[in-house]
């Protein structure tokens, strides 16, 4: 075990490493340096000395080559100096502890649901095969892997403005809006969240159950399952006690692709639905190349998904001692 | 194992050409794959309905009634409805649409269409009407459909007035070709990294796959967002279209790499390669003539599968306004309009149009992806 | 045949401590592991015309040795010195590379084992029998066509087949296929990795016979790789036994089979089962497991295993030696132990 959590962490670093130099690339990518983009917004009344621009020229060191800069900007980083967003005037880190942590709270019960739903569900459809509900879960498994999340997030505000009259969007209906917190309002609150996760969810779920299904599918056509069954075991027994063990492993494990699509998921529907998350912060400093901020949600964002991955393979090797280290 | 492959040769269907009978049945494992995909009706369905869209995006200026920018006086008019009969209950054996009327809501000021059915307009074939260019060189102005006089709008108009269909139409153009390019670029850009990293292995091999690793753990469209706030705003139409191009293959990439690198690492080990090896074939040779014959099939599945990530890819960066820009017009760009609640609630066709465009093509590409990756290994069960 | 094994006659291969190791370069961090020694120092002599046998359990390196080679895998080290039909000297092929090597690989052609991977499934018969021509510019166009067919019809198909793909035909028939290729070049050695194992016993004897016939045709010089007896009797001059990676006992096969002189190979004999000569795939005497080739036991690498081990053998490692004129053997007692070979329990050659 420890050789691996050795060999696993050595690897992440590298992850990180590539994914710091990604980032990077993003910020030099569009033309100009960024304190002249940032004396540009600024606007006319404000004053910036000589003094000033010199100390975040070289702060970032601006003036000298691109491995230079990067070593630069990548100590600052560490040191959580992820530099200043222009367009709000505030440091980078700051904007971010104000929004990740509803980008948090999206993305991690949604992680939860994806899988609480889709591996039941994955275990039906393939133990009841071409069963009518069979039928049904994979056409709801591929109309959720058609429909971006936004095109969904979009549906949803339509069908309930149309058909339920409500309003959907923004953390709080408008009567909480203002109000000081109250059990109303956290419930108000969560409702709203959990549309976004239901949203969220769907597509991720949609892929996982497939995984499952196919799995397990595979599973049962074991010999092993066959002579279990001619033994007399109980068809429910049978099939939770080996066959679903082996196929939920490489299932949970699949995590590495969904983490990083659910938070991608929650950053473009959380645009649509108006949720304060690093999505709309991400859009808006995309939109006016204020591209510390942007790199640095982008990082973040990754690190976050490396993160996770790590510790659910972690828990997937410590929970199935057979999985090859 | 090889009992079973010539016994399901031997009950194969008869390949259609057998009335040739000369060629004493030769079938090659392109045509095994071919009838294997073809018991896949859902598949072969969507491959045609993909067939019917991608010609249609070729003869655009054909199929769209009018020119997706020519503006009309019915701004905000719904879809039409097309009838055979009329209010009288007189059946017309050519279908024909009714004309709006339109009246204001007295408090919200939005138009309000009703039909007018006094004012019919037969739908034609072959109708003379806007002119357009066809492949950019001829100049016509024949329709696939239209009416005469007054106005078809099937899809409704968005808010100058503009037909929706028309505009669906040219949309696809931009919609669909951004997944083919872009899935071709990937193409290249997969199989060359992911065959150097399978068959130089070592360090090269770690470090592609690290590469690779880091790219899937970014989550796809934050990093695209943040690669397309590179494209200068101010760039012209086609510079934007191939820069967004760039963006969306330098990530989609890492799956052909992916399933390119498993391919040949498996390849590499089969004795047919070793054989080659031995008489003195060049590693090229062996690249050209052995390893990249055998991936391709599942190349071509991962690819498919892909397309519908690129259509998406676009539509989610042109909806936030980061992508492709008017007066370009994409799905994407069609549905920027959703942005606008009013819309949303509203004006509903502006936006469920592209929306079940994108939804109907990537359906389609994930069934004739799921019937080809049945069929990529001929042999197999 | 067996005229020729006399130890007088030049031999056309000379392989001498040659080595094949796996793994053991040094990681970033720490120690650099034990290298797997998949083949650790292998001599023989083949001559020319004859048919050397190599035998020993799933494992033992006999399909790395064959590779070798055939130069599909880069020896570690030693030498492999070919003499070249026109050419007096010996060049070794284990030191040539890329272009220098290329004149020599038409000479040494090699069989496969698998009959399903060793076929492109994407060339029709025309290409793959077709194409060693093409890269060594043997012949062009219609040549080449004509030649297939011949090709074709010399190991028992129809010409007119050609332009059919592997997945037509069964395994037999494909194993013909892989031999027709590997006869594309006129080679003078054939490394035949188990051709006939992955065959239904029917289909085995045809296409030992076949072997045969060509080699007597074209004076073929054989290396045939097997873990089954009593093929390796039937059609083998010599035989080399191989433990981990080395050879245990060589001898010519009449008198390994009468006698052998190594408790490994006595073991493999006894372990033919009666009722089918031809498959040795559980060997019953034998117990235990093949040696780690990454970490061999001390002294005789046989030892945990052998039933006549004494104390030396757990120390000291005992050598090949030549016991009885062209009869080697590695083992510390060869001298004093009085071993049963397998000949009367083996029947009497293959009659197709
Ligand atoms: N490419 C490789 N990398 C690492 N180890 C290898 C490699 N190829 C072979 N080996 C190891 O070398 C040893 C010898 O393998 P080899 O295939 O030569 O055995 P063999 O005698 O031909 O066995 P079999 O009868 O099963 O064909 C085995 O332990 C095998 O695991
Ligand atoms: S040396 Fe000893 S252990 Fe090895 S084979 Fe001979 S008797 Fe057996
Ligand atoms: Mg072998």
């Amino acid at each position: 075990m420890l050789p691996y959590v050795a060999k696993r962490s050595v690897q992440m670093l590298v992850t990180v490493f590539v994914i710091s130099i990604i980032a990077f690339i993003v910020i030099q990518l569009p033309p100009g340096d960024f304190v002249n983009s940032y004396l540009a917004t600024l606007s006319g009344g404000q004053i910036v000395t000589q003094d000033a621009v010199a100390a975040l020229r070289a702060q970032f060191g601006l003036d000298d080559n691109l491995a230079v800069q990067y070593f630069k900007w990548i100590t600052n980083l560490l040191q959580g100096n992820m530099g200043i967003s222009f367009q709000y005037q505030r440091t980078v880190i700051d904007l971010l502890s104000e929004r990740l942590p509803l980008t948090l709270a999206i993305t991690i019960p949604t992680a939860f649901f994806v899988y609480a739903v889709s591996i039941p569900i994955g275990i039906y459809s393939a133990v009841r095969q071409y069963s009518p509900l069979d039928y049904v879960f994979s056409l709801v498994g591929f109309i959720g892997l058609a429909v971006p999340n936004f095109l969904f997030a979009i549906i949803m505000i339509y069908v309930t403005s149309r058909y339920f009259g409500g309003n959907v969007g923004g953390l709080f209906s408008p009567q909480y809006e203002l109000a000081p917190w109250s059990i109303g309002k956290v419930l108000d609150m969560m409702q709203n969240m959990s549309i976004a996760i239901l949203i969220i969810g769907t597509s991720g779920t949609a892929a996982t159950i497939r995984v499952m299904r196919g799995m397990l599918l595979d599973e049962l056509s074991q010999a092993y399952v066959e002579t279990a069954r001619a033994k007399g075991l109980s068809e429910w027994r049978l099939i939770m006690k080996y066959p679903v063990r082996v196929a939920i492993s490489p299932v949970l494990s699949t995590i590495g692709f969904t983490l990083p699509a659910l938070i991608s998921g929650t950053e473009i529907t959380a645009t649509v639905l108006n949720l304060p998350t690093t999505g709309p912060l991400l859009l808006n400093a995309v939109r006016s190349q204020d591209m510390f901020l942007a790199a640095s949600i982008i990082f973040v964002l990754s690190i976050l998904t490396v993160i996770g991955t790590f510790i659910s393979d972690l828990l997937l090797v410590w929970a199935d001692p057979r999985i090859k280290l | 194992m090889t009992q079973m492959v010539d016994e399901r040769v031997a009950n194969m269907p008869p390949p259609a050409d057998a009335a040739e009978g000369v060629s004493n049945r030769i079938i090659s494992p392109t045509r095994l794959m071919w009838w294997k995909f073809k018991k896949h009706k859902l598949a072969v369905a969507s491959g045609i309905f993909l067939i019917l869209a991608y010609l249609a995006t070729i003869f655009a200026g054909f199929v769209s009634p009018y020119d997706p920018a020519s503006r009309s006086n019915n701004l905000y008019a719904p879809p039409q409805g097309i009838h055979f009969k009329d209010a009288e209950g007189n059946f017309h054996l050519q279908p024909f649409v009714y004309g709006y009327e339109m009246t204001r809501d007295l408090d919200t000021l939005r138009p309000v269409y009703t039909t007018d059915t006094d004012e019919i307009y037969p739908l034609r074939l072959f109708v003379q009407g806007e002119s357009y260019r066809l492949f950019g060189l001829f100049d016509a102005d024949i329709h696939l459909f239209g009416v005469e006089d007054g106005y078809v709008h099937l899809a409704g108009t968005d808010d100058f007035g503009r037909d929706m269909l028309s505009r669906l139409v040219y949309g696809a153009q931009i919609s669909l070709s951004v997944g083919i390019i872009s899935v071709l670029l990937s193409l290249v850009l997969g199989l060359v990294i992911g065959g150097i990293s399978g068959l130089y292995g070592g360090m090269i091999d770690s470090f592609i796959q690290r590469v690779i690793e880091a790219i899937i753990a970014i989550p796809t469209i934050p990093l695209w967002l943040g690669l397309a706030a590179a494209v200068p705003r101010d760039w012209p139409p086609v510079y934007q279209y191939f820069a967004i191009l760039a963006v969306l293959s330098l990530i989609s990439w890492t799956s052909t790499a992916r399933v390119a690198r498993g391919r040949f690492l498996a390849l590499r080990e089969q004795d047919f390669v070793t054989a080659a090896k031995v008489y003195g074939a060049s590693q090229p040779r062996i690249i050209r003539k052995h390893l990249v014959p055998n991936l391709m099939s599942y190349v071509i599945v991962t690819l498919t599968l892909a397309v519908p990530n690129i259509i998406i890819g676009e539509t989610a960066l042109s909806f936030l306004g980061v992508g492709l820009k008017p007066p370009t017009v994409s799905w994407g760009v069609l549905l920027q309009e959703a942005q606008s609640v009013q819309i949303v609630q509203f004006y509903p066709w502006i936006w469920i149009g592209p929306a079940l465009c994108v939804i109907l093509v990537v359906l389609a590409f994930n069934f004739v992806g799921d019937g080809a990756r049945d069929a990529a290994d001929p042999f197999s069960r | 045949m067996s005229e020729h094994t006399t130890q007088t006659a030049t031999p056309i291969l000379s392989v001498r401590q040659l080595k094949k190791h796996y793994g053991g370069k040094k990681p970033l961090f720490g120690p650099a592991p034990n290298p797997l020694r998949a083949v650790d120092g292998i001599s023989f002599d083949v001559i020319e015309g004859e048919t050397f046998g190599i035998v020993g359990e799933s494992g033992c390196g006999k399909t790395t040795l064959g590779r070798c080679i055939a130069r599909a895998l880069e020896p570690t080290d030693g030498q492999m010195l070919y003499r070249p039909k026109d050419e007096k000297e010996p060049v070794d092929l284990a030191r040539l590379k890329g272009k220098a090597l290329r004149p020599y690989r038409l000479d040494v052609q090699m069989i496969f084992q698998d009959p399903i991977s060793s076929l492109n499934p994407r060339m029709t018969l025309l290409d793959i029998i077709g194409e060693p021509m093409i890269v060594n510019g043997l012949a062009k166009g219609a040549e080449v066509k004509r030649r297939v067919g011949e090709l074709l019809e010399r190991v028992g198909l129809r010409a007119d087949h050609m332009s059919r793909y592997p997945h037509a035909f069964s395994g037999g028939q494909r194993q013909r296929i892989g031999i027709a290729r590997a006869l594309a070049l006129n080679p003078r050695v054939i490394v035949c990795d188990e051709p006939v194992s992955a065959l239904d016993v029917s289909v085995q004897a045809q296409i030992l016979n076949l072997l045969q016939d060509l080699q007597t045709e074209q004076n073929l010089t054989y290396l045939f790789i097997a873990h089954d007896l009593g093929v390796v009797e039937y059609l083998c001059d010599r035989v080399a036994v191989m433990y981990v990676g080395e050879i245990v006992e060589l001898s010519d096969t009449e008198r390994l089979f009468d006698k052998p002189l190594h408790p490994y190979t006595e073991a493999l004999m006894s372990a033919v089962p009666e009722a089918n000569p031809y498959s040795v795939r559980q060997p019953k005497i034998l117990e235990g497991d093949l040696a780690n080739a990454v970490n061999r036991p001390d002294g005789c690498h046989f030892h945990p295993r052998c039933s006549y081990c004494v104390n030396r053998c757990r120390t000291e490692e005992p050598q090949l030696r030549e016991l009885e004129p062209g009869r080697w053997v590695r083992c510390h007692r060869a001298e004093e132990l009085s071993l049963s070979g397998a000949s009367d329990t083996l029947v009497e050659g293959v009659e197709a």
